[in-house]
Order: structure tokens, then sequence, then C-alpha cells
């Protein structure tokens, strides 16, 4: 199935700034994704962790340094067709309200030129990987959708051209916990199979944990702390990534306790 | 019946043209307008200061603007006719088209905008597939408004010259012919709800589900619309121009482009643009898009020479005749005969025989056509009578002697040939101090004409001295009462007796 291609793209971030207003709300950030890695960066709210994201997609241009997707420099392609080959989803979606489900997973296949063919059988493909049954949704419009199934519509929209890399920006903040952790597992599932390089944002380390095979910390702009989750569990390398890590640690203790007891 | 569907056609081509370039160029100064703001703010500035303006002065003032721009270029612009109209008609529809623009693409959840842009869409694919999508329903909107706004504007074109349903409206208004005024209304309140009702439709679908189809739609319809009104004017237009026969907004002038119709000749295309005002028609003459029309010396005197001295009847002729051709390359073909003066006229029961028994009129309420009080023989009835009445009206000319006669006023400012004066048991006042100038009837004719129509001339002058005063009131007389359209009226005349 044409799904099943694909594999990873190396994503480099060298000393990548963001000043806004004369303040750096993205500070020299540097970062190495291997291809096929799935790295989630955590931090407070108003770090700088989605700027980051969008720094790679050229959503925000970076003001200094430069990022490399493959080895080439983002800069040296139009951004519209940057981003034609970089799935995309963030929280508030932003599902093409006028489009029904088909048509909004169609559209990055459509700019590339995909015959109608190939952009039927990827959009059956693609709704039944994320759980959705194609009979029944593809000719839905959004406002027909619940939560959770937007949320599926806007993962296989971001999957629709096969990209080789994956920006995902708090996809599942406004879901209810239930939903939220299964679409976590079928994150875990689909990047397993399909091999793609994806960045995670989110605000919550126990996601974090449970998905990332690295954790990038981003504090106050800057990037404090990257590593594997036991790493960042065990030797926070700043006391700003201590305090972030703390509370999950005591939860699970907690929980931890309460079992043994 | 013909005639209501030819004039509805003009009228309908009217608001498409001007409705298809307002679209156009609304939707892309909205679209500048929302993507630069600093830009967006002087052009909707600009926009709402056009609507501010009163409707018919926007349309009176393009005629001489358009003659300026005529002389200045020394290009064949048209000052009169459908030209003005249709610019007037296009910036006062751009507002809510611009507005409704901004409005909806602003209105755009950013959330979808940022997606939009995520997905590699290029900025002309994100305004087409997406923005203006959902935009379409604020749009339309606008659209509506403006589509209403020019059908009924539309009418007011009349007095520049254009033809439209206006015609119905202003003529049956002189001549009394309200049935008239009732058919041109509700024809253009039909077309109004036509044309609104198949835009809530789409604005409906737009707000639906079939958002991305709406827009579409309503630009083809439109294009359609637009170029079929074109083509009307094409082939209109590929004819010979016809010769243009102005009348004021008066019956006596109505009648007289009849007269005039008859002596132009049999099989010449004549084409006679209603209820023009003084400086409109007259700058269209000298335009050359107007060709020929009824004039009295005593306005080309104070309004067009500029003079406040008063002369004898013969000498006035003789001078506003000389002053015309030398500075202004305007000929007078003919004098027709008869005077029709302004004078004040009061009811039969008043006890005034003389302007002067007025005394200062300070208890007096005194009516007035549109141009009275701004004009020279105003300030002279001022100076030398002393009058100082309690208050003047401005109305519509159909309406002082009725207005006098049911006592709304006390004076009218009237015309001497007027049928009116008689038909309601009024009185003319005698102008003892000599503060109004004599208003003999003349045929103006534009050095256009006299260059390239010397056989047409030649029969307009046979008009000299061919219309009696007292003619001239039974006419206008039978006109007002409603017995006799102008044409008819005009038919005593020898000119069109032949035909």
């Amino acid at each position: 199935m044409s799904v099943e291609r694909g594999g990873g793209a190396r994503v480099e971030l060298k000393d990548v700034s963001v000043v806004r207003d004369g303040h750096r709300i993205l500070d020299r950030a540097s970062l190495c994704i291997e291809p096929g890695e799935l790295v989630v960066v955590i931090g407070p709210s108003g770090a700088g962790k989605s700027t980051l994201l969008s720094t790679i997609n050229r959503l925000i241009e970076p003001d200094e340094g430069e990022v490399r997707i493959d080895g080439e420099d983002t800069r040296l392609r139009a951004p519209h067709e940057l981003r034609r080959g970089i799935g995309y989803c963030f929280q508030s979606l932003g599902l093409f309200p006028h489009m029904t489900v088909a048509e909004n997973i169609a559209v990055t296949p459509a700019l590339l030129g995909w015959s109608a063919q190939r952009i039927g059988k990827q959009i059956d493909a693609l709704l039944e990987r994320v759980g959705l049954d194609p009979s029944l949704h593809r000719a839905r419009m959004p406002d027909q959708l619940s939560g959770g199934q937007a949320q599926r519509v806007a993962v296989a929209r971001a999957l629709a051209a096969e990209p080789r890399l994956l920006l995902l920006d708090e996809p599942f903040g406004a879901l209810d916990p239930e939903s939220r952790a299964r679409l976590q597992e079928d994150l875990a599932e689909l990047h397993r199979r399909m091999g793609v390089t994806t960045l995670l944002v989110s605000h919550d380390l126990s996601e974090a944990l449970l998905l990332a095979t690295r954790i990038a910390v981003v504090v106050a702009g800057r990037i404090e702390q990257v590593g594997l989750p036991a790493e960042i569990v065990r030797s926070p390398a700043s006391p700003a990534v201590a305090s972030l890590v703390e509370p999950a640690t005591r939860r699970a203790r907690a929980v931890a306790e309460l079992e043994r007891a | 019946m013909t005639e209501v569907f030819a004039l509805a056609m003009a009228h309908l081509r009217l608001v498409l043209i001007a409705l298809g370039v307002a679209s156009a160029l609304g939707l892309a100064t909205g679209i500048l307008a929302a993507r630069r703001p600093s830009t967006g703010r002087v052009l909707l500035a600009f926009a709402s200061l056009v609507q501010t303006l009163p409707a018919i002065a926007l349309l009176a003032v393009m005629v001489p603007l358009l003659a300026w721009l005529a002389r200045a270029t020394g290009a064949s612009i048209s000052s009169i006719g459908e030209l003005p109209a249709l610019i007037a008609l296009t910036l006062y529809a751009l507002l809510p088209i611009v507005r409704g623009t901004i409005v909806g693409l602003r209105g755009v959840d950013p959330a979808i905008v940022q997606a939009a842009r995520a997905v590699g869409m290029s900025d002309a694919q994100r305004l087409r597939r997406i923005e203006l999508p959902l935009a379409s329903a604020s749009i339309l909107a606008g659209l509506r408004t403006a589509a209403v706004w020019t059908v009924g504007m539309a009418t007011l074109a009349t007095p520049v010259g254009a033809t439209s349903l206006g015609n119905l409206i202003f003529g049956g208004l002189q001549t009394r012919h309200y049935v008239d005024v009732l058919v041109g209304c509700g024809a253009a309140a039909a077309m109004a709800i036509a044309i609104d009702g198949a835009l809530a439709w789409l604005e409906g679908r737009a707000r639906g589900r079939r958002a991305a189809s709406a827009l579409p739609t309503a630009v083809a319809g439109l294009s359609i619309g637009t170029l079929w009104a074109l083509g009307l004017g094409w082939t209109a237009s590929a004819e010979a121009r016809p010769i243009a026969v102005g009348a004021k907004s008066f019956t006596e002038q109505l009648v007289l482009a009849e007269v005039l119709r008859c002596a132009i000749g049999e099989g010449e295309a004549v084409e006679i643009h209603p209820s023009l005002g003084t400086t409109v028609a007259f700058d269209a003459l000298r335009a050359g898009d107007l060709d020929v029309y009824v004039e009295y010396t005593g306005t080309v005197w104070t309004t067009i020479l500029g003079r406040t001295d008063s002369v004898d009847r013969v000498a006035m002729r003789r001078e506003v005749r000389a002053a015309l051709e030398r500075d202004y390359e305007v000929l007078v073909a003919a004098e027709l005969g008869f005077e029709n003066a302004y004078a004040l006229v009061v009811r039969g029961a008043d006890q005034s025989a003389r302007i002067s028994d007025l005394g200062s009129g300070a208890a007096l309420a005194i009516g007035g056509d549109y141009e009275f009080f701004t004009r020279e023989e105003w300030s002279r009835l001022r100076t030398l009578y002393g009058l100082a009445p309690r208050e003047t009206r401005t109305m519509d000319p159909s309406l002082l002697y009725t207005a006098l006669a049911e006592g709304a006023v006390d004076v009218i400012a009237g015309y001497t040939t007027d049928g009116r004066i008689d038909a309601l048991g009024l009185r003319v006042l005698s102008d003892d101090r000599g503060a109004i100038p004599p208003y003999d009837a003349i045929v103006l004719v534009s050095a256009r004409l006299a260059a390239e129509r010397p056989d047409v001339v030649s029969r307009l002058r046979a008009l000299d001295g061919t219309i009696e005063p007292g003619a001239m009131r039974a006419w206008n007389g039978a006109v007002d009462s409603g017995s006799m359209s102008p044409r008819e009226a005009a038919m005593a005349h020898s000119a069109c007796a032949s035909r």
C-alpha cells in the first residue's frame, strides 16, 4: 500500500533565532534529528516550542541561522513548495470548512499533480489508517465530525502526500483524555510502520515519555536539553528542566506507591 | 408598453455595466486592502467619501468634469449620456463591494489561513480556493446592497442624458402623467427585487455547503450580464449617432424638443435627452455631445455670460447671439417668437398687481424651482424691491403652481408661458422696476452640428418666429392638464403638421 512508503528525512537546525520586537522568542536553537526519529519538544507554555516547529516549514522565517532538510537549506525553495513535502498538523486543525473530508485530504496531493485515481486510493487508505470508515466519512463536511474524528482527518491530511517529515503541534491538545490516549497509540503505531521523521510539540511530559525516541526541552526560547526520555528524567541538565520533570515523576512515584501498598 | 420595455432594457444595461465594473474594481480593491491595511485605509476612505455625496450631485458633477477632461486631453469623451452616468453609478456601487470583500477576507479564521499555508498553497491558490470562497457570503451581501442602490440610483441618470426608467419618472412628474411615474417606479422596484433575489439565493448557498461555487456563479452571471449589456450598446453605437436634442426639466421644453424633432426632418435619427439642467445642457452643447436645445436669452445673460446689468429685449437678443458665437462657438439658429420669463405669481384673490406692492414681503413664503434662488434674478429682485421674505422654498417646477394655489406658499417664481397660471386662476405680478431680464426662447446649435449638418441647421433656422406666446401657453396647458402628451401638443406646430 502506498502509505507504507516514504521513510524519514534528516532535519538540522543551526543557531536558529526568531526575534520579535527586540525579544528573542527563539534563541540560537540547534538540533539534529535523524531519519525516522520521533522527537518530542516539551517546555512551559510560551517557551517557543511552536515557533521552533514553524521555522522548519517556514510558517515563521528564522531571523538568524539555518534549517536544512536532508542537507538542503530550506531557503533554497519557495515556501509553498517546501511545505508540500512536509506534513503539518496543529491544535486548531484548520480543516477547510467548505470542503468534504475527502477534499481536505486531497489538497496537497492535488497540488503536487497526483492523478485523480491515485488520490482516491490514498484517501481511502489514509482514512482506514487513522481509523475512520472511508465509505462513511469521505463525503462528510468538517462540521459533521466529532472532535476526535476531526483530529484524525487532520492527521490524515498531514500524511496525505506521503511526507518524509511530519510536524505536529499539540495535535491532541483539545481532546478528552480517552480519545487522546487512543490517538497517541495510533500515532506511535503509524510512526513505527511508516518511518516518517516526526517532530511533536507537547506540554505534557507523560505524552513525551510515551512516544518519544528523544526529547528536546525548550525553556525561554533556548533548547535546554536534548536526550533520551530516561536521561531527561534521571539527570535534568538545569533547574528549569528539573522543575518541568518533577511534577510528572512525583505523580508516577505516588501511583507506584499506591500500587505497592 | 414597448417604450417601457425599451427604457427598462436601457436601465438594466446601465445597472449591469456599472455593477460589472464596480465588482471587478471592488473585488480587486478589497483584496488589496485586506492584504495591505495601510493602502486599504486610503482606498476605503475614498470609497466612503464618494458615498457621502448625494447621488444626484455625483451624477451632475460628472458632466462638467468629463467636459473639462475632454477639453484638457483633446480626447473624444462624451460628457453627457451614458458615460457620466456609468462612472457615477460605478463609483457609488464600489463601497459596499469593497467593504464586503474586506470584512469577508478579514473574517476568515486565522487557523484556516495557517492550514492553507501549511498544506503548500501559494498566496494565489490560498486566495482563490480558501479565502474567497469563505468570504463569498460577505462579498455577495455587499454586491446585493450595491445592486439595489444602483437600480435605484440609475433612475437619476436621466438628468445627465442617459436613458433609464427615470425618463418615465421625471417626464411623468413634469407633465403630470402620474401613471408614468408609477410605472417607472414599479419597474425599477421590480428590477431591484429580482436582482436582489438572485443574489440572495447565491448568498444563501455561500453560507452553506456550496461556498466554493457561489462566488464563481455570481462572477459568471455578472460577466454574462455585463457583456450582454455592452453588446446592446455596441449594436446601438454601430449605427450612426443620432442627433441629440436636449430638454430641460419642464413641460414647455418637452414640447419644444418634439417641435425640434419635427424641424430636424423626417428620416433623421433623433434622440431626446430630457430633464437636463441649464449648465448640464449648455456644457454638453459646447462639448458637442448635445446638438440642439431651446434656451432663453435671460438665462444665457445671467447664468452663462454672468451679466448683472439689464438691457431691453432686442439688445439682449443681439448681444447674446454675438457672445455665444464669439466666446462659446454656439450658434443661435432661431428666435422662436415667444418669451418665457420668470415672473412672480400670486393667487388670483391676492390684492397685489405689481411686485412693488409686496413691500418687503416679510410675512410671505416664496417658492421657486431648483435654480431660481441661486440665480442673478433673485438677487436683483431683492436689491431692487427690498424683498426679504419669511421663507424661500425650493421645489420641483411641476409642484410650484399647485403649492401656490393650495396656499403652501404665497408667491412663486413661475414661468410666464405656463398653462397652469390660467388653469388655476393665478396672476402674474408686473415687474415695475425691471428686475427680471427678458427671456426670449432661442434655438441653440452646437458647432459640431453646424459644421457637419448645415442642412439640418437651415431647417432649424426656419423655426424663427413660428411660435406665438399664446400658442405656447395653450400647448403647455394641454400637456399639464393631462389631455395631451408633449408629442401630441407639438403636432399643432407647422413643422410637425406636414407629417
